[in-house]
């Protein structure tokens, strides 16, 4: 459990430095994926207890785990899917727009 | 009462109703969001004229306990967006009308998404909620910024949409190590539990939820999409943005500092000085960038980080006054600069364009909106009689009650800035070439009156909030209460 925290910590310096290194956008896609993922692990992790179960009530348990980081990481998770549904959705219009993935070629904004 | 959950709700079914009605006819849309638009209206109106006796309010879902239930709260505080919120909703569908010609049904439903989020955002009382409103208002403002389905407007949500994904990963990973630390996510419980904790610990967490909402705001190295976004976008998403959207981010962050860590906390550790010479540096490289736009809609948008380092400034005062003048400059920078976006949509109606040397001349085609204009623009400067020389007095009296020089002078310097790129705007309308008239892009065009109504209405608020700012002052003269003193704000809930 304990590897859990500095992994996490890799996996988003991974996402951020593909964020702001790569010119492919679903390279770039990716990264925040990978970020998001990280924020994800993080919620499982700090509501795990070892040997706890779902905190359904129905009979008397030991050890329950936290259910309130669950609720938020699916929560996330559904977000996560939703902007990354407009994320490639964008991606799409531009690639036909301009017939390239280059974020560096879609350049009609300065400033 | 079930008010305020009403104003969330409202909205919500309003999203679901329009798929249905439109998928049967098209012409039941307007007439729904049209009537969804003024019960919100109601309802905020009716806090606002009943703040006396109904606030604070807080309301209790599921009738759990307080410290386990799901808790939204108004209180005087609150009236600060609800202000805000009760004119432009309104006025922004009216003014929309017209303007959407396609996929109206698509459009009101991302608006309508968009109220969702924002009533949600200002009122709820914990943090899980607050993140799924602030994804809710971001996701529908990355499609509404690509809804002109333009090459600017793709490219400027897909910036918008990087920035954005990123900073709510700062603000969720803020959001879990306050639980981690605290075990709980009530705004309620936090402050006590967060006091325990070490000085380090809470710096890091108002640097992420900084990081994540300042974004948002578009506080100065992380404002780069909003001109972008507002090149592209229509007239209504400006409008909203301006006035809304960004405010009520700015309006979070602030409950969250002064709720969750104290205003104590924030001032021992120079928090609210960092954040004063930030709004400064925010409000000084907006106006020096404005001066380099000839794009109208882009000098707006670099004109709207401008001012919001002045609402910045005033609310890191951490003084009653300050509070009050940040919260005054909040809603009159929104009426303001939603009349200035309105009449700009108006003048592009006969220019055709938002490159300001394709403006010159336009007053001689359209003079009553080009006047209107003018004295919007004069108003934003802080000229006396118009309700932007109120807010940017207040804010000076108080950062001078403070004891803060320096702010007071970069205040007067940012206002001589700003009068700087509004004057060659003024110049570049009623003078230029004459010939104008003459060029087949530009046309004299009859505005339809739902075109007019929301320019000249807001423009009335603007002058008679100048002459009377008592007005508006009445109505937020008790938000320092709620926002300075942590404990008015935990009593409404568990106390109450």
């Amino acid at each position: 459990m304990i590897l859990v925290f500095p992994a996490i910590a890799i996996l988003i310096s991974m996402g951020i430095y593909a964020v702001l290194t790569q010119k492919n956008m679903i390279r770039i896609i990716i990264g925040i994926s990978i970020v998001e993922s990280a924020i994800i692990l993080l919620l499982g992790a700090i509501s795990y207890i070892p040997d706890g179960v779902a905190p359904i009530l129905d009979q008397p348990y030991d050890t329950v785990v936290d259910p309130l980081p669950q609720a938020l990481g699916l929560t996330a998770v559904v977000i996560n899917a939703s902007t990354t549904a407009i994320m490639l959705a964008l991606v799409i219009k531009l690639y036909n727009r301009y017939q390239t993935l280059d974020i560096h070629e879609i350049r009609k904004l300065r400033g | 009462m079930h008010l305020p959950i009403l104003l969330i709700l409202i909205p919500l079914f309003t999203v679901f109703s329009l798929g249905l009605f439109a998928f049967f006819s098209k012409k039941y849309i307007i007439p729904l969001v049209f009537t969804s638009s003024l019960a919100s209206t109601a309802i905020i109106f009716y806090f606002i004229f009943n703040r006396e006796t109904r606030l604070p309010f807080s309301y209790n879902l599921g009738s759990w306990q307080p410290d386990l239930a799901i808790n939204i709260l108004v209180d005087h505080y609150t009236l600060v967006i609800f202000a805000a919120m009760g004119l432009m909703i309104l006025l922004s569908v009216i003014y929309s009308l017209t303007e959407i010609t396609r996929n109206k049904a698509k459009f009101y439903l991302l608006l309508n998404v968009l109220f969702v989020g924002i009533a949600g955002m200002v009122m709820t009382a914990d943090l899980f909620n607050f993140y799924v409103f602030f994804e809710i208002t971001s996701i529908s403002s990355y499609a509404l910024v690509a809804y002109n389905d333009k090459d600017i407007s793709l490219e400027a949500a897909f910036k918008y949409l990087m920035l954005g994904t990123v900073s709510a990963v700062f603000l969720l990973l803020a959001i879990i190590l306050t639980y981690m630390a605290t075990g709980t996510l009530n705004m309620v419980l936090i402050p006590e539990r967060l006091g325990n904790l070490p000085v380090l610990t809470r710096q890091i967490l108002i640097a992420f939820y900084l990081i994540g909402l300042g974004v948002k705001f578009a506080i100065v190295p992380l404002h780069t999409w909003l001109p972008d976004a507002y090149v592209g976008v229509p007239i209504t998403y400006n409008v909203l943005s301006s006035a809304l959207i960004i405010k009520t981010q700015f309006f979070v962050l602030m409950r969250i500092l002064y709720i969750l860590f104290g205003l104590n906390f924030l001032q021992d550790n120079m928090i609210t000085t960092i954040l004063l010479v930030w709004g400064i540096f925010s409000m000084l490289f907006g106006h020096a960038a404005a001066f380099q736009q000839n794009n109208l809609k882009r000098l707006l948008g670099y004109s709207t980080i401008a001012q919001m380092g002045y609402v910045i400034i005033a609310f890191s005062l951490g003084t009653p006054a300050g509070i009050v003048a940040g919260s005054f400059h909040m809603v009159n920078h929104g009426i303001m600069k939603g009349a200035v976006f309105f009449a700009a949509g108006n003048l592009h109606k006969a220019a055709g364009s938002y490159q300001l040397n394709k403006m010159q001349g336009l007053a001689d085609i359209m003079p009553k909106t080009s006047l209107i204009f003018v004295l919007l623009l004069l108003s934003m400067v802080g000229i006396p009689p118009l309700s932007g020389f109120a807010s940017k007095w207040l804010i000076l009296e108080a950062a001078l009650e403070a004891g803060y020089l320096l702010p007071g002078f970069m205040i007067i310097l940012g206002s001589f800035l700003s009068l700087g790129y509004y004057l060659s705007i003024i110049i570049n309308i009623y003078t230029g070439e004459k010939d104008l008239s003459k060029k087949s892009s530009a046309r004299a065009v009859g505005l339809k009156i739902n075109e007019i109504l929301p320019a000249a209405a807001l423009t009335a608020v603007c002058i008679i909030l100048g002459l009377y700012p008592a007005i508006l002052t009445g109505l937020i003269d008790r938000a320092p209460e709620f926002l300075l003193e942590q404990l008015n704000y935990i009593n409404i809930i568990i106390g109450g």
